[in-house]
């Protein structure tokens, strides 16, 4: 290279760095400085125009996504699984074939908030007949569900991935407020352009003084749009679409400042409260969970759900952090499949209890066993019990007389505690607060899961189904049909009058499902009343269906498969994780016999097999047959069966040949005259 | 009778002293065992009310531990004495299984089958004798091994090849409970019926407490070393 060329190529090469070093310096100084506080900001319409309270557009509901999206990355944060529910996330291949109505993992189109069948179920997007349609996307909304989802997903956009409101307003569309709209699973009857969408609500999470109580007020009227803005208190909302007057909003002017920008007590981390708004009810029913300093040791030393459920720059699993993902770092539940792939991202006991972390003290086990570390999870020990009640057994075929219980829906639901007793837990949720909760203390059902013993609720069911010819799994009824039906018998016992047939058989007040006559009446009065309205039984059966029983008629039933850490294929399992005792009161601190001796829990405790035998008793196991314990404990590896093997060998050959030795001898002394000395 | 009063030195302080080692760390090992071989079945109501009537699992371990320490201590000492103390050095080339032995056996077995009517001559230690021995040393090694596998599982364990150590624990658990059975069983029926049970031994002498034996003793079960001596003193 001649000297020329050289120099050339010096310059070329100093002058790209110089450009990358100015644009790299550019580019910096564009980012805001991540300081992790909101500074003051405009409040956006849904179009993003300014809400300026001094002056014009002050009359619409604000929009989350305009407004926090002009800093925040809104469609990743709605990424998060709070948000999608499950949707648009591939089935997994088990629930797939054991239930037919799911068509995703999630609440939305998979498996309802309740622990078992049946529940309201998502329509397909496309249906043949509107007496098919069970649930739209639009009335998973008014079905309660948007009480917790934060919006966003398949609150905002449809399974086609378009806005609801948007597409329901575009002429070409051929969508009409109201109508049946080609039998759409997302529009059928749906008035998404008068009520608007639900879009991802930051606020409900971000805001602690959030009025969740406003915002689903606001939901019940079908003021989609305006929920936001109830909810975080900015404004006041008149009107109601549900009633046809067009809502008005009235922004608080104290909010703004001079400028017209707001600057509300805005949080990078949830606090306790916030994630029990939606979280409490639900673990109380499922797990028994009160999230209260008596019952937790974590909550008593002041620990914060997003302490261990970390997310964002702060998550502890690297699948879930950078800035702004929002997904929460999670445990790993049995029976709930969203985003399976995310599964244990958050810490787990070892994360702290071995490294010390926010002052946890240092699990030492002395003396313990190493292979009790190794086949029994942490929680097994230390959450030896649980101070509140959690539903063991649903069924959904009896109608529940209960007081209180609402919607009136749930009437067909009726829940068994830990003890079997019957359980008007929807009554109670309408009496008590989440302080009320009463306390009834009971020990968790072990099972293994992944190879570990775990405490866990392992819910029965009893519920009816129906058979497919030619497909695995089952099918449900809709749940507003069983409860139709017991209305309508209800009203006139000459309506469905097999019904009758099914009484108390055990004494508790409440009829069960269990004698073959109350089984073949119920079958058949179920069916009965799909045929009467119109229900598509073509090429199907009802049954009724007990754990893993699926009952044809009163005496035959085949039995399906279930996971070795489930009551029910159809009926939820769920781990205990909170509720953790002091160590003081774990299994084993008062010694071995904890679980090594014939008054034990851990050996010995009953365990429900099948909720109601011929004589509506549970029908029980202990606790160590359950696990597998009445053999002796597995040599399966090689090295430890050849080895018992050996000595096994080795023992026969050994006595055979001592005993022979010792056999003649004293034969031969007895046989021949001793010989004098 | 000169005969009837024991006089001849068979085992001096040392191998006493260690016998009662081994009876007192045994005995405790078998009986706190028991229990603890029970818990292979953890969940039948046998193994848990056994359990109880011992004072609880954390009592059982103590003293089954307690005995394993004397079984150790015990195992020390005759190792030592073995290798460093002449006599312990005379008395285990004497232990060591040879030729003779077989046909000690051989001629044993025939003789008690009435094909004989002489029986063998023994040398300082018989075939039967020798089994005796190596059974227990054998013994001593299995479950002084696994024991401490179970007992410290994370101390040994990561010290064994890695191809033990995923099984090491089970493996060790097995090996333990069946040696525990294979060697209680061979005590209790074989070593006590040869030290008095056995025809002409009941019930037994104390040798085991002064370590003498007389001489028509000698002279019966231990003919060739009797006759060695007198050879010996001509």
């Amino acid at each position: 290279m001649s000297k020329r060329a050289s120099l050339r190529a010096k310059t070329l090469c100093f002058a790209a760095l110089a450009i990358l070093s100015l644009s790299a310096y550019f580019a910096l100084a564009q980012q805001p400085p991540p300081s992790g506080v909101c500074p003051p900001f405009f409040l956006r319409d849904e179009s993003g125009a300014v809400i300026d309270v001094h002056g014009k557009n002050a009359s619409v509901p604000y929009s989350p996504r305009q407004t926090c999206g002009a800093c925040h990355d809104y469609n990743k944060i709605t990424e998060g699984f709070h948000f999608q529910q499950g949707r648009g996330e591939k089935l997994p291949a088990l629930m797939a074939e054991r239930y037919r109505w799911v068509s995703a993992p999630g609440n939305y189109g998979g498996n309802w908030c309740s622990p078992a069948p049946i529940y309201r179920q998502l329509a397909q997007k496309k249906n043949l007949s509107a007496r098919m349609i069970d649930m739209t996307s639009f009335d998973f909304v008014t079905a309660t569900c948007g009480n917790c989802h934060p919006g966003g997903g398949p609150l905002e956009y449809d399974r086609d991935g378009k806005r609801y409101d948007r597409r329901m307003l575009d002429p070409s569309s051929g969508l009409t407020a109201g109508g049946e709209n080609n039998l759409d699973g997302d529009y059928f009857k749906a008035r998404w352009s008068e009520t608007g969408v639900i879009e991802a609500d930051c606020l409900l999470c971000h805001l602690p003084e959030y009025d969740y109580k406003g915002r689903n007020q606001q939901l019940s009227v079908l003021n989609f749009r305006w929920a936001a803005t109830a909810g975080a208190r900015l404004a006041q909302v008149s009107g109601s679409v549900k009633e046809a007057t067009t809502p008005s909003v009235k922004y608080n002017p104290a909010i703004f400042d001079a400028d017209g920008k707001v600057s509300l007590h805005i949080v990078a981390q949830p606090r306790n409260e916030t994630c029990e708004h939606c979280h409490a009810k639900p673990g109380w029913k499922k797990r028994g969970a009160s999230f209260s300093a008596r019952s937790d040791v974590h909550i008593r030393a002041g620990l914060r759900c997003v302490d261990c459920h970390a997310s964002g720059s702060r998550a502890f699993d690297e699948r879930i952090r950078g800035k702004e993902i929002h997904q929460v770092g999670k445990g790993d539940d049995p029976s709930g499949h969203v985003q399976d792939d995310l599964d244990n991202t958050m810490r787990d006991c070892a994360d702290c209890h071995e490294s010390g972390y926010l002052g946890a003290p240092i699990a030492k086990h002395a003396d313990l066993p190493v292979h009790h570390l190794e086949k029994i999870a942490c929680q097994t020990c230390h959450i030896p019990e649980r101070y509140v009640k959690a539903a063991q057994v649903q069924v959904s075929d009896a109608f529940n007389k209960g007081p209180k219980i609402d919607p009136p829906g749930k009437h067909i639901w009726t829940f068994y505690d830990a003890g079997m007793k019957y359980w008007n837990h929807y009554g109670e949720l309408t009496m008590f607060t989440a302080e009320d909760q009463p306390t009834d203390a009971f020990r968790p059902v072990l099972a293994r899961y992944k190879g570990k013993i775990y405490p866990v609720n392992r819910v029965h069911s009893a519920w009816p189904g129906l058979k497919i010819d030619g497909k695995p799994g089952l099918d449900q009824p809709f749940m507003k049909d069983i409860f139709m039906m017991w209305q309508a018998h209800n009203s006139d016992a000459a309506r469905y009058p097999q019904l009758e047939k099914i009484k108390d058989d055990n004494g508790d007040g409440m009829p069960e499902v269990n004698r073959p006559e109350e089984i073949s009446g119920f079958i058949a009065s179920v069916k009965q009343y799909l045929s009467d309205t119109g229900f598509d039984l073509a090429g199907k059966q009802v049954v009724w269906v007990m754990d893993d029983r699926v009952y044809s008629s009163g005496t035959d039933f085949e039995t399906v498969p279930k996971l070795e850490h489930e009551a029910s294929p159809y009926a939820s399992v769920y781990k205990y994780s909170h509720g953790v005792g002091p160590a003081r009161s774990a299994l084993g601190a008062k010694g071995c016999t904890d679980c090594h001796s014939s008054k034990s829990d851990f050996f010995f405790a009953k365990v429900v097999r099948y909720p109601f035998g011929p004589d509506a008793k549970p029908m029980t196991l202990t606790q160590g047959e359950y696990l597998g314990y009445p053999k002796a404990p597995n040599n399966r590896r090689p090295l430890a069966y050849w080895t018992g093997l050996f000595f096994k060998v080795l023992a026969v050959l050994v006595f055979a040949g001592l005993f022979a030795h010792m056999g003649l001898e004293i034969w031969r002394h007895y046989r021949t005259p001793r010989r004098a000395e | 009778m000169p005969d009837s009063k024991p006089t001849i030195q068979r085992f001096d302080l040392h191998v006493r002293a260690q016998h009662i080692m081994l009876v007192v760390g045994v005995l405790l090992l078998v009986v706190t065992g028991i229990p603890l071989f029970t818990l292979r079945n953890p969940v039948a109501p046998t193994a848990a009310s056994t359990i109880d009537l011992w004072g609880g699992l954390e009592l059982v371990r103590f003293w089954h531990r307690l005995g394993a320490i004397v079984l150790c201590a015990a195992s020390f000492y005759h190792l030592v004495y073995i290798t460093v103390h002449p006599q312990g050095r005379k008395d285990l080339r004497d232990m060591l299984p040879g030729a003779q032995d077989f046909r000690d056996l051989y001629r044993n077995l025939r003789y008690f089958l009435g094909l004989t009517t002489d029986p063998p001559k023994f040398g300082r230690f018989s075939y039967f004798e020798k089994f005796d021995y190596w059974a227990a040393f054998w013994g001593c090694a299995i479950m002084i091994g696994t024991g401490l596998i179970l007992w410290r599982p994370d101390l040994i364990l990561p010290i064994l090849p890695s191809a033990l150590r995923a099984s090491g624990f089970e493996t060790a658990l097995e090996a333990h409970g069946d040696e525990a059975v294979l060697a209680s069983v061979t005590l209790f029926t074989w070593h006590i019926y040869n030290v008095h049970l056995k025809p002409g031994r009941f019930p037994g002498s104390l040798v085991w407490l002064h370590g003498k034996i007389t001489e028509a003793e000698l002279r019966s079960h231990h003919s060739r070393e009797w006759e060695e001596g007198v050879k010996a003193n001509e």
